[in-house]
């Protein structure tokens, strides 16, 4: 079963895998061949933190495009073919989880080749700074996978799951509105966010820094 | 007799105005049941009721002796669905779809996929998407009939076939049937269709299971009597008047259910005489049926 | 001799002998008379010197207890005592510590605590600052009465003024005032930061274990020519515009050509018009401050004492206050920084872990959703 269904979301996914697959190998060579002559470490460091939010996103993107693939083609025929299958419902959205965290091995894979092809060169990290090429591509794995999780379940909910999702963030929206609109410095919708994005929040691993090279 | 599909008093609701309510379905173990009924008559809702993709708000379900939706994984290896839209998934070629349905029934006969894809005509490569309707209804037939159910719940399998691919599907369809002694519930609002292949109907409209007999009895037991000299009221009488209609000269149309050549004795003591006795076709008795039905409520 | 004294002075020379407790005039001899004078009138002097302040103090709106411990004094009012004194005594040892002996110069000096705006009682910030020379109240700031942080701040001040009495060299390349307590494992931290993210070329060469090139980037080696040695031609530009407001008109076209067209020679040549005073060794404050500490603690007791009687150099300055020679205290001091290791930020095991509570979160909502149950 778990072949027949890798084999099929494999179909699906290949082209967005192999896409990321070649961002995810090309980010950190060109964060540090852009870099090799700056003069100073700290502009490296700070040149370095630019690239980690392109680290970020990059995570993000494969999270969501994994995940959206994961299930768009029973999207499309409204569930009927997956719960039509003789196989326990539980099961059938491990089976699409496993298959897709599995997907995002291989760019988890292709960063963490690239970051450690780019900061092994010599001369590339200058003495008394340090590369972080395992850390990074640890937080890249992290990252994804969390992205990818946020996204799949969003995605296997029902109609009314989603919206829920989608009116609390519109709640959050109007009400940062309507207060500041009032006067009132509540800042609910930096409340809301710094919930998300610091630690332990559910997005704090996409927040924070993300260097592949630091002192 | 026993009953491959058996509900009692199931109920779903959808919405505000659709309600089955207390659905008592029986398809006999080795049948092929036609479920009739009109366009929203709740066919497919309790087809998706019955293999578990819909959970009832009441009422028992109990299909190849398993209850349901508790079963539905037992069941649903045990049952081919072929849903009234295609569900299969486009992007896949017809190889990989046959390839994917494979690994989750145990008893996929690929020898006899391929006879049906070879019998069907279809590619291999062929991406499911590009197929033409026909196609696809013959493709989710041969995944249906090569993982060898016991019982086949077919929604509309041929609504808006051709009639070459219509007949190609019902031949594949009796074919198996007649191997294997399969039980299938088909569903269709083309009557005469099933006219031909179904020994059971069960007829459907607005949520309710209006009428449910061997084919026999709903083909041979409703007629149009042409009738003079009708009495007002009918006591006792051993067929059922569905309807009656004047006819010029103070003659009578009736439409009867379970009526006999020797009831027109029965007839004639209360003084009518019966001038015509007219046999409907399916559809015509399928009309009549729910005419006389909806008049009742 | 008496007839200069006020009436209110003579009461108070009256209290100040009863309170001396002498034997009755009329018993003594004027040999014993003189000398008993000569022993009370120091005393009279100083409670009348305090009893001027208090007055003036009272005039000017300042606070009237005084709170002495050690070589800290502060005026208080009355309800900050407490918090005056706790303060105070941990400033004290601190400043002890640090500037031993010499720290008793501060025992003239005068801080101020009372409550803002004259607010008495409650809650809320107090007011700190101190009494300069010409009894004006000057370094005024509202700070939150904790004794922790007003330790801190007359500790700090305390040091700001103590430096004063070291070479003008040291307190230029110091860049401030003295540090004042140990270094703590985030001020290394800073220093390794700092240190690593230097432009200069001499912070790599450093890491990488060349003393002397830690020597020049701390400012303790003899640099020929600072601004070529310690500097890159992009640091020589950010010094020089930097620096520029420093420049006469005169030399505008050197630092155009320098500014605008980015001409190294003017550059440099512009550097060296810079007073040397403006011109910082490129590892920065907070690495000569940890090596100044770390001097202080090799040193032990005496060490700041020992400091200020060293020749005017700083390196010179530093070996005497260590008591080791110039390569071995900076060989310690780069050991400490490069052995003091950054945590590393980019994955943390609590990352790690909250990712996996997160997925396995999410996990549990797709399989809970109503579609697939």
């Amino acid at each position: 079963m778990f072949k027949s269904i890798l084999k099929a979301q494999w179909k699906w996914t290949r082209l967005a895998v192999l896409v990321c697959v070649l961002g995810a190998f090309a980010m950190p060579l060109m964060s540090v061949n852009s870099n090799l002559d700056t003069a100073s470490p700290g502009m490296l460091i700070s040149q370095m933190q630019t690239w980690g939010v392109g680290y970020a996103l990059l995570a993000g993107a494969v999270g969501l495009l994994v995940a959206w693939l994961a299930w768009a083609a029973d999207h499309r025929g409204h569930h009927v073919y997956a719960l039509a299958l003789p196989v326990a419902r539980w099961r059938y959205v491990l089976m699409r989880f496993g298959a897709g965290a599995l997907f995002l091995v291989p760019v988890v894979i292709a960063l963490g080749v690239s970051a450690l092809l780019a900061t092994r060169t010599p001369g590339v990290v200058p003495a008394g700074l340090q590369a972080y090429p395992v850390a990074l591509t640890l937080r890249f794995a992290f990252a994804a996978l969390v992205a990818f999780a946020i996204f799949f379940a969003i995605s296997a909910a029902s109609v009314r799951a989603a919206g829920v999702v989608l009116g609390a963030i519109c709640a959050v929206l109007v009400a940062d509105f309507l207060t500041s609109a009032a006067g009132l410095h509540w800042q609910i919708g930096m409340h809301a966010v710094d919930i998300l994005m610091v630690y332990p929040g559910i997005l704090s691993v996409f927040s924070g820094r993300w260097t592949l090279i630091d002192v | 007799m026993t009953f491959a599909v058996e509900t009692d008093g199931l109920r779903y609701h959808a919405g505000k105005t659709f309600a089955l309510s207390g659905v008592n379905l029986h398809v006999p173990t080795g049948s092929i049941y036609g479920f009739l009924g009109p366009n929203g008559a709740g066919k497919t809702t309790t087809i998706r009721l019955l293999i578990g993709l819909l959970r009832p708000e009441g009422g028992r379900i109990t299909v190849l002796g398993e209850a349901m939706p508790a079963s539905y994984v037992r069941v649903l290896a045990r049952v081919g669905y072929v849903p009234d839209r295609p569900h299969v998934y486009p992007s896949l070629t017809v190889a990989e779809s046959m390839a994917f349905h494979a690994g989750f029934h145990r008893r996929w006969n690929a020898r006899w996929a391929a006879e049906l894809q070879a019998q069907f005509r279809l590619g291999g490569d062929q991406r499911v998407g590009a197929l033409s309707k026909g196609e696809t209804g013959k493709l989710m037939m041969l995944l249906a009939l090569a993982q060898e159910p016991e019982l086949l719940m077919l929604d509309e399998p041929t609504d808006g076939l051709d009639p070459v691919v219509r007949r190609d599907v019902l031949e594949a369809l009796l074919a198996y049937v007649s191997d294997r002694q399969a039980t299938v519930l088909i569903s269709s609002h083309l009557v005469h269709e099933l006219e031909r292949i179904c020994d059971w109907v069960g007829v459907m409209d607005r949520g309710d299971l209006v009428a449910e007999l061997p084919m026999r009895e709903f083909k041979n037991g409703i007629k149009r009597l042409h009738v003079t000299g009708a009495p007002a009221l009918l006591d006792g009488a051993p067929f059922s008047v569905l309807g009656r209609s004047p006819m010029h000269g103070g003659a009578e149309q009736w439409l009867v259910r379970g009526w006999e050549p020797s009831m027109r004795d029965h007839l004639e003591s209360m003084g009518a005489t019966v001038t015509d006795v007219i046999d409907l076709d399916l559809e015509d008795g399928f009309v009549e049926l729910l005419r006389s039905f909806r008049e009742q409520r | 001799m008496y007839k200069h004294i006020s009436k209110s002075s003579r009461v108070l020379l009256a209290v100040a002998l009863l309170h001396a407790g002498v034997r009755p005039l009329h018993a003594q001899t004027q040999a014993e008379y003189r000398a008993q004078i000569a022993r009370i009138l120091p005393i009279w002097r100083l409670q009348r010197a305090e009893a001027k302040q208090r007055d003036s103090l009272q005039r000017r709106g300042l606070p009237t207890d005084t709170v002495r411990v050690d070589m800290i004094t502060i005026l208080a009012e009355a309800s900050l005592d407490g918090l005056a004194r706790r303060s105070a005594a941990q400033a004290a040892v601190e400043l002890r510590d640090r500037f031993g002996s010499a720290a008793d110069s501060l025992r003239s000096h005068l801080f101020t605590l009372k409550r803002p705006g004259g607010r008495v009682g409650g809650g809320g910030d107090v007011t700190v600052g101190e009494v300069n020379a010409l009894g004006q109240t000057r370094y005024t700031e509202d700070v939150r009465p904790s004794a922790e942080l007003l330790a801190q701040t007359w500790a700090v001040r305390g040091a700001q003024l103590l430096t004063g009495q070291v070479s003008p060299a040291l307190r230029r390349w110091l860049s401030g005032s003295m540090p004042v307590g140990d270094m703590t494992r985030n001020s290394v931290l800073g220093v390794r930061i700092d240190v690593a993210t230097s432009p200069s070329p001499l912070a790599r060469s450093c890491y990488s274990g060349d003393i002397l090139a830690c020597e020049r980037g701390l400012g303790v080696a003899d640099e020929a020519d600072p601004i070529r040695g310690w500097f890159t031609a992009t640091e020589r530009r950010v010094l020089v515009s930097r620096a520029a407001y420093l420049l006469r008109d005169a030399d505008k076209p050197l630092l155009d050509a320098c500014l605008q067209h980015a001409v190294d020679s003017a550059c440099t040549a512009a550097a060296e018009l810079i007073p040397r005073s403006a011109v910082p060794p490129p590892f920065g404050p907070n690495a000569r401050h940890m090596l100044a500490q770390l001097a202080m603690r090799m040193g032990g007791p005496g060490a700041y004492i020992r400091m200020l009687a060293a020749p005017d150099t700083v390196s010179a300055q530093l070996r005497a206050a260590s008591g080791v020679s110039t390569d071995s205290l900076v060989r310690v001091w780069r050991s400490t920084v490069a052995g003091t290791p950054l945590e590393n930020t980019t994955m943390t095991p609590g990352l790690a872990m909250m990712s996996v509570f997160w997925v396995a979160t999410c996990g549990a909502l797709a399989l809970g959703s109503s579609r697939w149950r």
